[in-house]
């Protein structure tokens, strides 16, 4: 391996390049028109430009990638997350072309990535799933079989696809075959595939997973748990290693139904399986992510661990470079999403060009950005621009580290998420580890109020600009200014219009 | 100059004095001690408040003034002394009773109307649905009142700051 071709963008390009570099790979960006001037493109040796901004005509598109390969002569492709990651489709292409995908392989992919398929492999090497139908259901008689024996509330989910699309919440009887139908019209629109199944919904939960490495030579390790279970719309905002509430006993029963996991459909490379875990700590199988997680740099953090040298180690057919007996976390790690989302108006993406960005720095700090000054926010990506990621000896510091560090980043001229991770770090709730995937849904600013005397500089500073772009230059000098500012007083008080 | 200063429906009057170049700067009567300085343009500054830093971006339009700092937008209104003194006097602004126009807060696509025109909403109801960055989200009414202009129709794209209804 010699030239690595990233398929991807943003801050996960740039990670990964990172890498390469450091590993003596020289590094091929691909960009869509969109990019042009993007972060990645700047970082990697060559760029290619493969087509306008729509994804599935840039970022999606599985031939042009593959011909900028040969073109270039990258002889591996690393598919980040997310796009092309969990393409069954596109790692066997590489494979046709000779070409090394930095990832599982594809029947791992394919064996994972159907619901009930994944769910069936996963009961029959016993693995805890949530409880409910084993296969996809068929009749109304069946489903409400299978409801009453599995119990209200429950979930009925595609076996297609993911997403919260085909999903519906059932939370009594009278409602499951109204509920089963629309949830196959969803799922055929969605994913072209009607077939649901039924799952027991766990009512608060919690989200931890679990990182898997796993080599060609039969070694498959886990590297601990991530707390993730601050998340709005499926999406991850804050994550954490170790978690809260994770003992040493359930991190090893954990760890060793992951690795059952993983074995059970020849898993290699950097992989993540999902558990979700109920108010008396019992966890269910969830689904295994095939690629390197967006929230990967916590793990690293707590076990000193590169893991995309991991993975290209082990696409090379090299072992792992740590045996499980010398896995342990040190010290705790806490990840910020930095989103260009808008919290204070129901977290709806913004857009828009960065006026200015300035990270934090000092000790314990990481920024993993996809960023820069001058940056577009377009609408054709992830809203996400960076991550922010500390580590610190206790979970206590690493909140306080974390606190310090948000403060301290700066990013003029687009809105982010920020505000909202200052609230939920400086939340008691949140500091003594009680929290669950719902802590959003319940979460308002009118619980974080802003310190009085910030509204103050701030109503100063209004003053003051508005003082200064009317008498910055004296009045006899503009006169224009003046009368401008007359005509909008005028205007103002309804005297003209 | 005294400014009349508007924020979150709380008052301030701020009085800026101006003498050899110095700035006496009181807030509510309060003095204040302020230095200001340009990073770069009207844009970006730094401010040093009773000694306290603050690391500032602003931007204004026709509505406001817009002072982020801390992570935090204040969109601030400031009026002026010639100004005030007309809405003293008893001049209505005619701004209050303009109809209140929702804009899109984002480029997308609607994906669903919720209302038509003649409808009554209350304060926080769905009015539509946009879809950007392959979400869904729902756009909510900021205040209750009837609607007075649907401005666009399902499946079309709009762009940021497009009309999309207009509540009277």
């Amino acid at each position: 391996m010699k030239k690595v071709l990233i398929a991807n963008r943003g801050e996960i390009a740039v990670r990964v390049i990172r890498t390469c570099h450091e590993m003596g790979l020289s590094t091929v960006a691909i960009y869509s028109e969109a990019d042009r001037v993007a972060y990645h493109v700047r970082m990697a040796d060559e760029a290619y430009c493969i087509g306008p901004p729509p994804t599935n005509q840039s970022y999606l598109n599985m031939e042009r990638i593959i011909d900028v390969c040969h073109e270039s002569g990258a002889d591996a492709i690393h598919p980040g997350y997310g796009f092309l990651s969990e393409n069954a489709e596109f790692a066997r292409l590489c494979q046709k072309n000779g070409i090394t995908f930095i990832g599982p392989d594809p029947h791992s992919i394919e064996k994972m990535g159907h619901k009930t398929a994944g769910r069936q492999t996963m009961i029959d090497h016993g693995v805890r799933v949530v409880p409910g139908s084993q296969q996809a259901i068929e009749t109304d008689e069946e489903a409400l079989e299978i409801a009453r024996e599995t119990g209200f509330p429950l979930l009925i989910k595609a076996a297609g696809g993911g997403g919260g699309k085909g999903m519906r919440l059932v939370r009594e009887e009278a409602d499951l075959l109204r509920s089963v139908a629309a949830a196959r019209r969803e799922a055929k629109s969605a994913f072209n595939n009607p077939q649901v199944y039924i799952e027991k919904f766990i009512e608060n939960p919690r989200h931890v997973e679990i990182q898997i490495l796993a080599d060609r030579l039969g070694n498959t390790i886990h590297l601990g748990e991530r707390e993730c279970s601050i998340q709005r719309r499926h999406q991850k905002l804050i994550e954490e290693s170790p978690s809260p509430i994770v003992t040493p006993e359930m991190r090893e029963e954990m760890g060793q139904m992951a690795i059952a996991a993983a074995k059970a459909v020849d898993y290699v490379s950097a992989g993540t399986v999902e558990f979700i875990v109920d108010a008396d700590l019992n966890f269910y199988f969830l689904e295994m992510n095939t690629r390197l997680q967006v929230e990967h740099p916590v793990t690293e953090m707590v076990t000193g661990l590169d893991l995309v040298r991991e993975q290209i180690r082990v696409a090379k057919g090299q072992p792992l470079s740590i045996k499980q007996s010398d896995f342990t976390q040190n010290g705790h790690s806490i990840e910020c999403r930095i989103v260009a989302e808008d919290p204070f108006n129901d977290f709806l993406p913004v857009t828009g060009t960065i006026d200015a960005i300035l990270p934090p720095g000092g000790p314990g700090v990481r920024v993993d950005s996809g960023v820069y000054n001058g940056s577009e926010v377009s609408i054709y990506y992830d809203p996400m621009i960076a991550k922010l990621i500390v580590w610190a000896p206790t979970r206590e510091r690493a909140i306080e580290r974390m606190i310090r560090a948000l403060k301290e980043y700066r990013i003029w001229g687009i809105k982010t998420v920020i505000p909202f991770s200052l609230a939920v770090l400086n939340d008691p709730k949140f500091r003594a580890g009680h929290f669950d995937t719902t802590y959003v849904d319940h979460f308002s600013f009118d619980d974080h109020p802003v310190p009085v005397d910030l509204g103050e500089a701030a109503v100063l500073i209004a003053a003051l600009q508005r003082h200064h772009q009317t008498n910055g230059k004296s009045y006899a000098d503009d006169n224009r200014v003046q009368r401008d500012d007359q005509i909008s007083a005028w205007r103002q008080a309804g005297l003209l219009r | 100059m005294k400014y009349y200063v508007e924020l979150n429906k709380k008052n301030y009057e701020i009085d800026v004095e101006e003498t050899n170049g110095d700035m006496n700067v009181r807030l509510n009567g309060r003095p204040i001690k302020v230095d200001r300085k340009s990073i770069r343009g009207d844009t970006h500054l730094s401010y040093i408040i009773d000694n306290q830093h603050y690391g500032v971006y602003v931007r204004s339009d026709s509505q406001g003034v817009y002072v982020n700092l801390s992570h935090r937008e204040f969109p601030v209104q400031v009026t002026d002394e010639l100004t005030h003194r007309l809405v003293k006097m008893g001049i209505k602004t005619h701004k209050a009773d303009r109809p209140k126009t929702i804009k899109a807060s984002m480029p997308g696509l609607i994906v669903k109307v919720l209302v038509k025109e003649g409808d009554t909403v209350q304060e926080n109801d769905s009015l539509l649905i946009i879809e950007a960055m392959k979400m869904e989200n729902e756009i909510r009414a900021h205040q209750g009142g009837q609607v007075k202009k649907v401005h666009i129709t399902e499946q079309q794209p709009v762009e940021y700051g497009a009309d999309l209804i207009t509540l009277a």
